[in-house]
């Protein structure tokens, strides 16, 4: 694998000028490390290269063999030639700026010059670059081309043909970057215009990066156009808090509200690009429904109250509850969406003030420790996000990466279009199925046997160490108990033939890298879970390469800032169950909605409502908030400023962009502060430095910076010393792997798994026959008494009926009506009909779905999402560690435009 | 590879009884590549056995693959498309670069003017198929396309029906001749309708499927990731890979002997415009203007004086007609006195030869082929989408009448702006090749048309 060494660097003159680059840089890179900027509109270093507008000529002079006579230099584009040893450059010849002057006159020749109503005046690449090199006039009196103006390519990206220069900057970065070709060219030369196929709405979660790459306005965004001009907005450097990736992004406001957001350049994280939900979903910040100021609960219900009222409730009410229990029966839950200041001030607030070890950001966990990886002196997450770009493989477990980790999932396709193989398992298809190498579909909840699985196949064709020798993996054989891959396979619901060519690939690989789902963290089996990937990463000689990721923008920033079970306390899903059966009586509750995202609604009602006492910090007045007794008006992370920690350990800053004064809304750590005085302690903060420097110097991960902040760049921390490359024992965990599925009677033999139909025959009987069959349809043969029930998986999705989405229209018209999505097999067998309607019963409950029916979902399980409609699924589960199982039933509507109505949502 | 040359037939002499087919003149020798023309079921593979039809495969195979590219190597065959690129040459390079590799014939013929790979198709397809197998054994080519002009639906059919013989007569498909590890299989593509796919990336990026729009060289298509699927591509044009066989029978040394020496062999010349037989002639390259118009085309409709002749189409420049003694070869119209800074050579083409006679508009003329320039611009690169609608625009407004004195300079400045190398591709660079050479050697009809209208 060793390549050739280290390539000298070739010198090229740039406008007489000589530079050293490394062989294979484009002229115009060459140019720019000389200080010399060549304009461009096609090229972009993050797309392939077009050679489209021809702006970048310059004449290019190769030197001539030795011996031969110099050859005179010629025109060439900067951006398709790569430079040579002695090549000159010549930005400004005459020659060149003639071309270029021919360029930008072409190109205006067609362009309407509505620039005083084009929302890119003033930050315009074609204005720019026609002002710097353009003719003083145009010659051109025929008659401009007439096009589409204001055509919407979706709800949240317009377009103007007019304007459009023709640069593919648009159509590339959709084909290469989501790889989702949903822009292209249609028609020739001078007629060409950009449509969408079938003019359908683009649906694409990365389509408003097209605005920042257009260079002349022809792409605009929705929700900004007509808001601003450029020298009208103040920028606000900050990070996006919608995910845990962190991305870099600038908040542009006018008078003093976010008018919208860009992606900042971040090569380590987010690199160039932003998802939609972190671009559009800002208007919650200037929303009229917004929290104004505090509430306090009277006999009459909640009513407006000043600050030091609902101080003095709260402490008081706290106060009682400490006073008559302890403060064991106080729980503190929330804090994944704060930033490391409000979450070092709530750890403080708890453990000093409160006095409760029952403290938690992880919504519904069952489980206390929050770092399934600890046994092995690891941190949750152990790479760069930037690690993806270069691995030889990928496995994905329990995670759909495109909607818990949307940017990264576009490094995750970079590393894939790099040559690394991708491994994906879930019990459904996601959009990382489309560049699976291995695809294992196996049954919901059954991550565990197959991660057994994986490691017995390691156990059984163990990866060759450097010196060409299968590794020692004995231990890893003990570890595991001897479970064989058959065994394992049959648990998980997922031919043995594809863990072993799956473990094969990891195995083989350079670099392989592990993302498991935060939702693995946090379950019942997450601590056999974190066993299984750590050994599996030791297992391939690659042990920090394995990584959990977190739910909530500054998941592992809470984390580390402890709001995480202290000894002897509850995790936040059994901490609602005590509430729920009132052994906990008071519940202090910090930006989270229970009542939306607790797994068990009825169960997060009853809590709530045999509470003595529920605080509630919030934005809005959610459903949470209004069964509390005194609710905080908080300001949201666009609103103050602090630092923030991304999935990865990456400690970012963040600038407050909207001022909160004249407003009625606090930071977070103030109102805890001011709470802790009311109650008589204190923690003695008045500004969001000081709380810093108190992060800085109590939490460990962040000793390293020895109390300084990082630059605009952030800086990647660790919590735990993470081990240099090499072996390490195994770990044994108490591997329970669940009681096979018994096989309902008859329905054993008639299984066809797609994966084993596939299947040439003769490996179909190499296969040891499995105890009982794999598939999980069967295997519901024996739980689904009487038919028609099926596991449900829930998982939220990239953009949803959130409450802060729900405050940008444009954004909220794109999310889909809820739905449930059902195998085709099972909706033939229950009647249920693509687009119609769907009764979806759980153990708690029923709520109506519309129906996908399809093959993303294995026979036997069905998916819903758990951030759409209203009421959430939630509202039919019950908290427990069992995969639920529902029965889906057609609903029967009455006349036939209700149906018609809701095949149209569905699309 | 210092073996001794391969067997060569007799070069035949030249024929005592001329053989006629729709010239003026006799032609100087026997047809090769037009053999078949004029014969009932020439394009049958019985007829083409019987002519000695895959006689140079059977010799090709004879040789090692390396000999083959040799052969055609000192045969000096030019590729006949355009370009002129050595086709021994592309192919060795191909060959060097690692497999799968494949080859696309362009015969996708649309130069307004240019008709000669028409005929050859459908006189002959075995003779293009031959050609084909023995670039694909010589490179070692698995694969092999065929690209042809939607319009040639005639072509299209015979080309099918030819492949079906072939594979019927063990000519296509595995072990062919009982040759070991020469397996081909050709495709026919029919295009949509687009100029450009003439030109060999569009072509491919058609071919995969994409939208018809060149792609950035290097990587050039012998490379890897610049031909077809990314895999080192030989493109070819038809009437070059149908000189092959005959150069595998006749031997190299017969082929550089005819014709002109830079770029021997015989040529297929297509005549059009106000000459008396227009039409297909083939004729040693290097043939004189003259000869082609007086000799064989059979001399100017009503006598009249030649006013102008586009040498290889509209993608050429206008030759004027006192310059009839030039040799119609690919070597001599890029060379000086054919130089015309910026816009470089005057150009040979695929040499379709219009001929303009005293009396024909050359504004009307460069203002239809302005206009089809605009029309055919595939859109990728600026100055060719934008620069050839308004070349098209004010030509049209000048061949109307309402020209005004400054559209000249200003045309002579856009044909700068997009000429001279400025364009993506080919197609840019010489849309503005009759605009230019026709404003530089007929100015004063224009200056007629915009001082005072129509004349």
């Amino acid at each position: 694998m060793t390549g050739a060494p280290p390539p000298a660097t070739v010198t090229v003159t740039v406008d007489g000028k000589d530079v050293a680059v490394p062989p294979g840089t484009l002229a115009v890179e060459a140019a720019r490390m000389a200080g010399v900027d060549v304009p461009v509109f096609c090229y972009h270093p993050k797309l392939s290269l077009a050679g489209a507008c021809r702006m970048c000529m310059c004449e290019i002079g190769m030197a001539s063999p030795p011996g031969q006579p110099p050859r005179p230099p010629g025109l060439m584009t900067a951006c398709t030639t790569r430079v040579s040893n002695g090549m000159t450059i010549n930005t400004e010849a005459p020659a060149a700026l003639k071309a270029r002057e021919g360029v930008i006159e072409f190109l205006l020749i067609n362009h309407p010059l509505d620039c005083p109503v084009c929302d890119a005046g003033g930050e315009c690449p074609l204005q720019d670059n026609s002002h710097a090199w353009g003719p003083k006039e145009g010659r051109f009196t025929e008659q401009k081309r007439l096009a589409r103006k204001g055509a919407a390519l979706s709800p949240l990206v317009v377009l103007d043909q007019e304007r459009c220069i023709a640069c593919y900057r648009c159509t590339r970065f959709m084909d290469e970057v989501p790889g989702e070709a949903e822009l292209a060219f249609f028609s020739r030369g001078f007629a060409s215009e950009l449509r969408t196929a079938g003019d359908a709405p683009m649906k694409s979660r990365f389509q408003g990066n097209i605005i920042d790459l257009c260079p002349c306005g022809a792409l605009t965004s929705e929700t900004y156009r007509f808001k601003a001009r450029p020298q009208d907005l103040d920028h606000a450097d900050s990070v996006c808090g919608l995910c845990p990736v962190g991305c870099n992004v600038i908040l542009d406001t006018r008078s003093n509200q976010v008018t919208r957001v860009r992606p900042r350049q971040n090569e380590a994280v987010n690199e160039i690009w932003v998802c939609d939900k972190g671009r559009f979903a800002h208007h919650w910040s200037s929303s009229p429904n917004r929290l104004s100021g505090p509430w306090v609960r009277g006999a009459d219900g909640l009513h407006p109250a000043t600050w030091r009222q609902a101080y003095q409730e709260a402490a008081r009410r706290l106060a009682a509850v400490k006073a008559a229990h302890g403060g064991g029966a106080i729980g503190v839950i929330g804090g994944r969406n704060l930033t490391n200041e409000d979450a070092h001030a709530l750890a403080r607030f708890a453990a000093e003030v409160l006095e409760t070890p029952h403290v938690d950001f992880r919504v519904g966990a069952q489980v206390a420790e929050a770092n399934p990886l600890s046994p092995f002196g690891l941190d949750a997450f152990n790479t760069g996000l930037d690690a993806a770009e270069k691995a030889g493989a990928i496995l994905l477990v329990g995670t759909d990466v495109h909607d818990e980790v949307p940017v990264q999932w576009l490094r995750i396709r970079k590393g894939v279009k790099a040559g690394a193989r991708l491994v994906v398992a879930g019990p459904r298809a996601t959009e990382a199925d489309r560049l699976a190498f291995h695809r294992l579909r196996h049954r919901p909840g059954s991550e565990l046997a197959l991660l057994v699985g994986i490691l017995a196949a390691l156990v059984e064709s163990p990866p060759l160490d450097a010196d060409g020798a299968p590794r020692d993996l004995s231990g890893l054989a003990a570890a595991i108990g001897g479970t064989g891959v058959d065994q394992a396979a049959v648990h998980a619901g997922v031919d043995a033939v594809t863990i072993r060519a799956a473990a094969a690939t990891l195995a083989g690989a350079r670099d392989p890298l592990v993302y498991v789902g935060a939702r693995l963290a946090i379950r019942h089996d997450a601590g056999a879970i974190g066993m299984a990937v750590g050994n599996l990463g030791r297992a391939l000689g690659y042990p920090a390469r394995v990584n959990f990721l977190v739910e909530g923008a500054n998941g592992r920033g809470a984390e580390w800032a402890g709001l995480v079970p202290g000894p002897g306390g509850l995790p936040a899903g059994h901490i609602i169950a005590k509430a729920a059966a009132g052994e906990i009586k008071a519940l202090y509750v910090v930006g989270e909605n229970l009542l939306e995202t607790h797994p068990d609604a009825a169960q997060a009602r009853e809590a709530l409502e045999r509470a003595e006492v529920v605080i509630v910090h919030e934005l809005f007045p959610t459903v949470t908030a209004q069964g509390a007794d005194v609710v905080f008006a908080a300001t949201g992370l666009m609103e103050k400023d602090g630092t923030t920690t991304s999935v990865e350990g990456r400690l970012q800053r963040i600038y407050a962009a909207v001022h909160p004064h004249g407003s009625d809304r606090v930071p977070d750590w103030r109102i805890l502060s001011d709470l802790a005085a009311a109650m008589g302690a204190g923690l003695g903060y008045s500004a969001a430095s000081e709380v810093t420097k108190d992060l800085l110097a109590d939490v460990p991960a962040y000793a390293s910076l020895e109390g300084k902040l990082p630059g605009s760049a952030g800086v990647l921390v660790r919590a735990v010393a993470v081990p240099a490359a090499g072996g390490g024992g195994f770990l044994t965990a108490p591997f329970h792997l669940p009681t096979a599925p018994r096989a309902a009677a008859g329905e054993g033999s008639t299984t066809t798994s797609p994966g084993r139909a596939r299947m040439p025959a003769d490996q179909r009987e190499r296969e040891a026959p499995p105890a009982v069959p794999p598939s999980p349809a069967a295997a519901l043969g024996a739980l689904a008494a009487g038919g028609g029930a099926l596991f449900l998986v829930a998982s939220p999705e990239i953009v949803g009926h959130e409450t802060i989405v729900a405050e940008t229209p444009e954004l909220l018209s794109t999310v889909p009506e809820a739905y449930v999505e059902v195998n085709r097999d099972d909706a033939a067998r229950l009647g249920i009909v693509a687009g119609g309607l769907v009764e979806v019963r759980g153990p708690a409950g029923a709520v109506t779905r519309v129906a996908r029916v399809n093959g993303r979902v294995p026979s036997g399980t069905c998916f819903a999402p758990e951030n759409l409609g209203s009421p959430r699924i939630n509202a039919i589960l019950r908290w427990s560690t069992e995969v639920p199982l529902v029965t889906l039933r057609p609903v029967v509507v009455e006349g036939a435009e209700a149906t018609g109505a809701a095949v149209a949502g569905a699309r | 590879m210092t073996q001794a040359p391969p067997p060569q037939t007799q070069v035949p002499p030249p024929q005592e009884a001329p053989i006629q087919h729709g010239a003026g003149q006799p032609l100087p020798w026997e047809p090769v590549l037009m053999a078949a023309v004029g014969r009932p079921g020439g394009h049958l593979l019985a007829d083409y056995l019987s002519r000695g039809g895959y006689d140079g495969l059977r010799r090709a195979v004879a040789m090692t693959p390396e000999d083959v590219i040799k052969v055609v190597g000192d045969s000096k065959l030019l590729g006949r498309g355009g370009a002129g690129f050595p086709t021994g040459v592309k192919w060795g390079g191909t060959r060097r670069n690692p497999g799968p590799r494949h080859l696309v014939v362009n015969a996708d013929e649309s130069e307004p003017g240019t008709f000669g790979n028409r005929y050859a198709i459908e006189a002959d397809p075995h003779g293009l198929i031959e050609g084909m197998l023995i670039c694909c054994y010589a490179v070692g080519i698995r694969h092999a396309y065929i690209y042809i002009r939607g319009e040639n639906l005639a072509g299209a059919e015979k080309l099918e029906l030819a492949i079906q013989e072939a594979y019927g007569a063990g000519l296509l498909g595995t072990r062919i001749l009982g040759t070991d590890g020469l397996d081909v299989d050709i495709s026919v593509t029919r295009g949509a309708g687009a100029y450009v796919c003439g030109e060999e990336t569009a072509l491919m990026e058609s071919l995969e499927g994409r939208r018809a729009q060149p792609r950035i060289r290097p990587p050039f298509p012998i490379e890897v990731g610049g031909g077809l699927f990314g895999r080192p591509t030989v493109v070819n044009n038809v009437e070059t890979l149908m000189c092959v066989p005959h150069i595998m029978i006749r031997g190299a040394a017969w082929f550089s002997s005819i014709g002109a020496p830079a770029c021997p062999g015989p040529k297929l010349y297509t005549i059009s415009g106000h000459v008396n037989r227009p039409g297909v002639y083939e004729l040693p390259m290097g043939t004189t203007l003259f000869d082609l118009i007086y000799k064989y085309a059979g001399g100017m409709q009503r006598n009249q004086k030649v006013k102008a002749v586009s040498p290889g189409a509209l993608a050429c420049q206008l030759l004027p007609g006192t310059d009839l003694n030039v040799q119609m070869d690919t070597a001599t119209l890029t060379r000086p006195p054919h130089w015309h800074p910026p816009f470089g050579p005057v150009g040979f083409g695929a040499g379709g030869i219009i001929v303009y006679g005293e009396e024909t508009d050359i504004v009307q003329v460069v203002a239809r082929a302005s206009g089809f320039f605009a029309r055919e611009s595939c859109g990728k690169c600026v100055p060719c989408r934008e620069g050839t609608h308004w070349m098209g625009d004010v030509l049209g407004r000048i061949a109307h009448g309402h020209g005004r004195p400054r559209d000249l300079p200003l045309l002579e400045d856009v044909t700068r702006n997009i000429g001279g190398r400025k364009t993506l591709c080919a197609l840019g660079d010489f849309s503005v090749n009759a605009v230019a050479s026709a404003l530089r050697l007929f100015r004063p009809e224009f200056e007629a048309y915009v001082n005072g209208g129509s004349r």
